[in-house]
């Protein structure tokens, strides 16, 4: 099964993620900061991972940072999700290694698409 | 969006506007970038989870509020008390519309009005706070439009010196001449000149008009220097000059006419794949060769020059903006980036592109994605990340090409055969239409040599999908949120249970009694023993559930007493002690309102305003402290002042004149008995006493709350030095220990918290003083109470006994003995209220079930004496 790492200290946030990926189909696991998520992320593999940028311990920048000198993690897609839309929070996030930034709040049709895509599911 | 979904939301949204609320008051005492911190964290998730919902004018309010924090963050702007209050107040607006969200699922009709209010103020704030800051935050002013005309030579200059740049015009008064101005040598000396430009004013007049000694000049100047020293350098020509801060971007100003963009297509291709990896001297060469070959009056040559001028210096998206302006292709976006702008849209929204062949409903999302990984890429980063952001922009690039037509996907997929190539991958990724596929390769292996592009690091993370055999890893403990009435019925069940199982030890007895089997009555009391076990800890276990701080209670204090204190004038430092202790959610929930009335009536009443305070030689900020404390099976909150305190000869005074005692009863009271008096129903209701020099406001609707918890409160005071009230109030109410005690043949409850200890007294050690009757235990007078002349009971029929039976009962800190005419079994039941047409009676707890059947009443022995 195609499985998703959602980091997010929002737990309203994280349930929509999961309840739309579910609906489609993925399998979907939370953490609720970067730290978490960095331990999750090594101790099982994902194909995909949704990142929050402002997060209590550890935020999703410096989540993107580590997770790209890591072995396990650098090649997993990453996908940024904001508040903010401006151009040098974008490049901030790329910078990072962020493969994708999507702007708050996305839509369940945007998230499936993206996550179908990025996640490795054959159409 | 799904109820569900919101119902996850309103407690989420209550407990961060409950932190953010918290860490504004503790910020305003001590200012700490941490706590900043927190509470722009919560305000932040609050926004961007807000989002979510259909609330908008709740998602502007609280977008409005982090924007205020933006600029306390950044330091442009002081927290100060106003501020305060008016985030406070809006934080507050949030919360009641989150109530309103919870009851009917849609924000007040005046939601919108509310909002655009209090937008405005914090907006106001935002502004005010600002014009220090605004030269660098506020709009910044356009670039001047000669600033192009300026020779391209020393705009490069100008770029390289980077920032701070002030671009300025002069025009000397017509007569300047005449007042000994010199415009030339002013203008030769500013500081950092490093562009010049001198051009007739305006039309110049034909001859026979001409004057020469009148000044003709406009001077357009380029300074590398601070934007106050070119503004003080020409002070006193200040009314003549116009002076433009400007960033180092702002020099570059391609003009020239338009060259045919088809052939500059290929150099476009390979300058993004340079500047993406980075090979900056590679770039510059490229430029330089085309320069050589292509018309030097172009606007595109003029791009040109400027790549190879910058090559070594400029960031990665300036130098992008040129190629673009060289090849015409899309640039580099700014703000809403085309790629990211079709992401958001459904896909449908986006123009189709046309293909032969059936085309994966995803393709175009596909071809989003792959361009936006040329622009992650071409972000200049840390070298440490860059092998990790390509390894995972080739897995993005991977998984895409199912989505793509087969022709495009097969020149990717032989790109990405190429570990080492990066080049020739950049290409391939902008959109289909900008590149075409097969022309990628044409750019030169030698030009691409890409140092950026670690090869072997790609190597090892070319297989992110291959499983690392790592099974799941136990994660760190999760909480659960769960609907409190869950836990309100389990923990019934769980009481129910204790009591329920009482009825085997009645069974054990019957057994016994009426079929005389000693043997299965010894194993019903063994099996007793194990449920009673098992029972204990179930219900030790579901009270752990519900056992709360008391921070859950305290932490709206400092808001109330800011408030409070600021409305009465006073000065009020507050301290709040053991609030990590635990009581039950009920018990919590059951002391915060006489809490609140406690801590209002220490404010208002207790504590003296600073003048006052000062005057009797106290420090002029009082201090409020607040603690709790477990002790056995109880919770000890204390609300403490160092204020008047309150005269006992006053409230004595005021007890005798309403008749709440009579004079006798105050002939044997002791002072700290009088200030009690304030807790006695009636003793506030009739008259204001604020004239107490203390407090008493509604203190009998304090104590009947405690009382009904099954609690207690008490008084302390000294006059002149303050006052403490004291609530005991049980850990749980779920399951009371009692004793069964006998009076007049009737069987009562009294609970074991309330009872001292047993003793039997001898008749002859009792004493009568001063109309009661009294015994002495271990060197200590205790008033004796019958219980049944205080139920109104007909004494028990017979001689009286020899032995009393005293039950040494607590009541507020006194030690009562009452008589009762004997003590039956202990047991644990579940009192449960009297309601209805009895819910009005005095001295009674309430009723519980017995193992038999029967029904007890249960005392109340604080009202009852």
């Amino acid at each position: 099964m195609t499985r998703i790492l959602v980091v997010d200290d929002a737990t309203t946030v994280r349930m929509y993620y999961r309840d739309v990926l579910e609906e489609a189909g993925f399998a979907v696991e939370e953490a609720v900061n970067g730290f978490e998520g960095l331990e999750k992320a090594v101790a099982e593999s994902f194909d995909l991972i949704l990142v929050d940028v402002n997060m209590p311990k550890m935020d999703g920048y410096a989540f993107l940072r580590q997770g790209r000198t890591m072995p396990e993690l650098q090649a997993v897609p990453a996908v940024m999700i904001s508040t903010e839309s401006a151009a040098q929070d974008r490049d901030r996030a790329y910078a990072a290694g962020a493969n994708l930034y999507l702007v708050k709040p996305v839509r369940p049709e945007v998230l499936t698409e993206v996550a179908a895509v990025m996640a490795g599911v054959a159409p | 969006m799904t109820n569900a979904l919101l119902a996850q939301f309103i407690p989420e949204a209550r407990e961060l506007l409950e932190h953010a609320g918290s860490g504004l008051l503790a910020l305003e005492k001590s200012q700490s970038a941490e706590a900043l911190d927190d509470i722009f964290r919560a305000v932040h998730t609050l926004k961007g989870t807000s989002g979510l919902f259909d609330i908008a004018p709740l998602t502007n309010l609280v977008h409005a509020a982090e924007d205020l924090l933006v600029e306390v963050r950044a330091g442009k702007l002081t927290l100060e008390s106003e501020i305060v209050d008016g985030l406070l107040d809006s934080l507050d607006l949030v919360g009641h519309w989150i109530d309103a969200l919870e009851s009917r699922e849609v924000l007040p009709d005046d939601a919108e009005a509310a909002m655009a209010g209090r937008v405005e103020t914090l907006r106001g704030w935002l502004e005010a706070g600002g014009p220090a800051a605004s030269v660098d935050t506020v709009g910044r002013q356009a670039a001047p439009d000669w600033l192009g005309s300026l020779p391209e030579a020393e705009r490069q200059a100008a770029y390289a010196a980077g920032a701070p740049l002030v671009a300025w015009s002069y025009e000397p008064d017509e007569s300047c001449f005449f007042r000994g101005d010199d415009p030339a040598h002013l203008v030769a000396q500013a500081p950092g000149l490093l562009g010049l430009r001198v051009v007739p004013r305006g039309p110049v007049p034909p001859l026979e008009a001409y004057d020469p000694v009148l000044s003709w000049l406009r001077f357009e100047a380029l300074c590398a220097a601070p934007l106050e020293a070119v503004s003080e350098h020409l002070r006193y020509a200040s009314d003549q000059v116009q002076l433009s801060p400007i960033e180092p971007e702002d020099l570059i100003v391609l003009a020239g006419p338009e060259d045919a963009a088809e052939m500059f297509g290929d150099f476009g291709v390979r300058a993004r794949a340079l500047v993406a990896t980075g090979a900056r001297a590679e770039l510059k060469a490229a430029a330089a060769a085309l320069l050589g070959i292509i018309g030097s009056a172009t606007r595109q040559a003029a791009a040109l020059r400027w790549i190879a001028a910058l090559a070594a210096t400029a960031d990665a998206g300036a130098l992008l903006r040129l190629v673009s302006a060289i090849d015409g292709a899309t640039p580099v976006p700014t703000p809403a980036s085309p790629p990211a702008a079709a992401l958001q849209a459904p896909a449908g929204a986006a123009p189709s592109r046309t293909s032969a062949g059936a085309e994966s409903p995803l393709r175009q999302r596909a071809e989003a994605i792959l361009a936006v990984q040329a622009e992650m890429l071409a972000v200049t980063a840390e070298e440490a990340l860059n092998a990790g952001r390509l390894a995972a922009a080739r897995t993005v690039v991977r998984r895409c090409l199912p989505h793509l037509a087969p022709a495009r996907a097969e020149a990717l997929k032989a790109a990405l055969a190429r570990p080492g190539d990066t080049a020739a991958l950049f290409a391939l990724l902008r959109p289909a239409d900008d590149a075409v596929p097969t022309a990628a390769p044409a750019a030169t292996p030698t030009a691409v040599a890409s140092p950026a592009a670690p090869a072997p690091a790609l190597s090892a993370a070319e297989s992110p999908d291959g499983g690392d055999g790592k099974g799941a890893g136990a994660g760190p403990a999760r909480m659960l949120r769960v609907d409190q009435a869950k836990v309100d019925t389990l923990m019934n069940f769980a009481a129910e249970l204790v009591v329920a199982k009482n009825g085997l030890a009645y069974l054990a007895g019957r057994v016994e009694q009426v079929s005389g089997s000693r043997q299965l009555g010894r194993e019903i009391k063994e099996q007793y023993a194990v449920i009673d076990r098992i029972a204990q800890s179930l219900q030790v276990g579901v009270m752990a559930i519900r056992m709360m701080p008391v921070s859950q209670v305290f932490q709206r204090f400092p808001r109330l007493v800011r408030d409070t204190t600021r409305k009465l004038g006073k000065e009020v430092e507050l301290v709040i002690q053991g609030e990590d202790t635990e009581a039950d959610k009920n018990v919590l929930e059951s002391l915060a309102d006489p809490l609140i009335h406690m801590v209002r009536n220490a404010l208002d009443h207790g504590i003296e305003t600073p003048a006052d305070r000062v005057a009797v030689g106290k420090p002029a900020r009082g201090t409020l402290r607040l603690s709790a404390r477990q002790e056995n099976d109880n919770v000890i909150i204390e609300v403490a002042d160092d204020g008047k305190g309150i005269d006992p000869e006053v409230v004595r005074d005021k007890a005798l004149r309403v008749g709440l005692i009579t004079p006798d009863q105050a002939a044997q009271m002791a002072p700290e008995e009088f200030v009690n008096l304030v807790f006695a129903p009636g003793f506030s209701t009739r008259e204001q006493v604020s004239d107490l020099s203390g407090r008493g406001v509604g203190m009998d609707v304090v104590r009947n709350a405690v009382r009904k918890a099954g609690g207690d409160v008490w008084l302390a005071s000294r006059l002149g030095q303050g006052s403490c009230v004291t609530v005991q109030l049980p850990l749980t109410m779920a399951v009371t220990r009692i004793v069964t005690v006998e009076a007049s043949g009737q069987q009562y409850g009294v609970a074991m918290d309330a009872v001292a200890e047993t003793v039997k007294v001898p008749r002859g050690q009792i004493h009568r003083i001063k109309q009661r009757e009294t015994f002495v235990l271990r060197d200590a007078v205790i008033p004796l109470v019958r219980l049944a002349d205080s139920l109104g009971l007909a004494p028990a029929a017979g001689a009286p006994p020899d032995e009393e039976a005293v039950m040494v009962a607590r009541v507020g800190r006194e030690r009562v003995g009452i008589v009762v005419d004997g003590f039956r079994e202990r047991m644990e039941v579940i009192v449960r209220p009297l309601d209805g047409l009895l819910a009005g009676l005095v001295g009674f707890s309430g009723t519980a079930l017995l193992g038999d059947g029967r029904v007890l009443l249960v005392l109340n022995l604080p009202d009852l004496i």
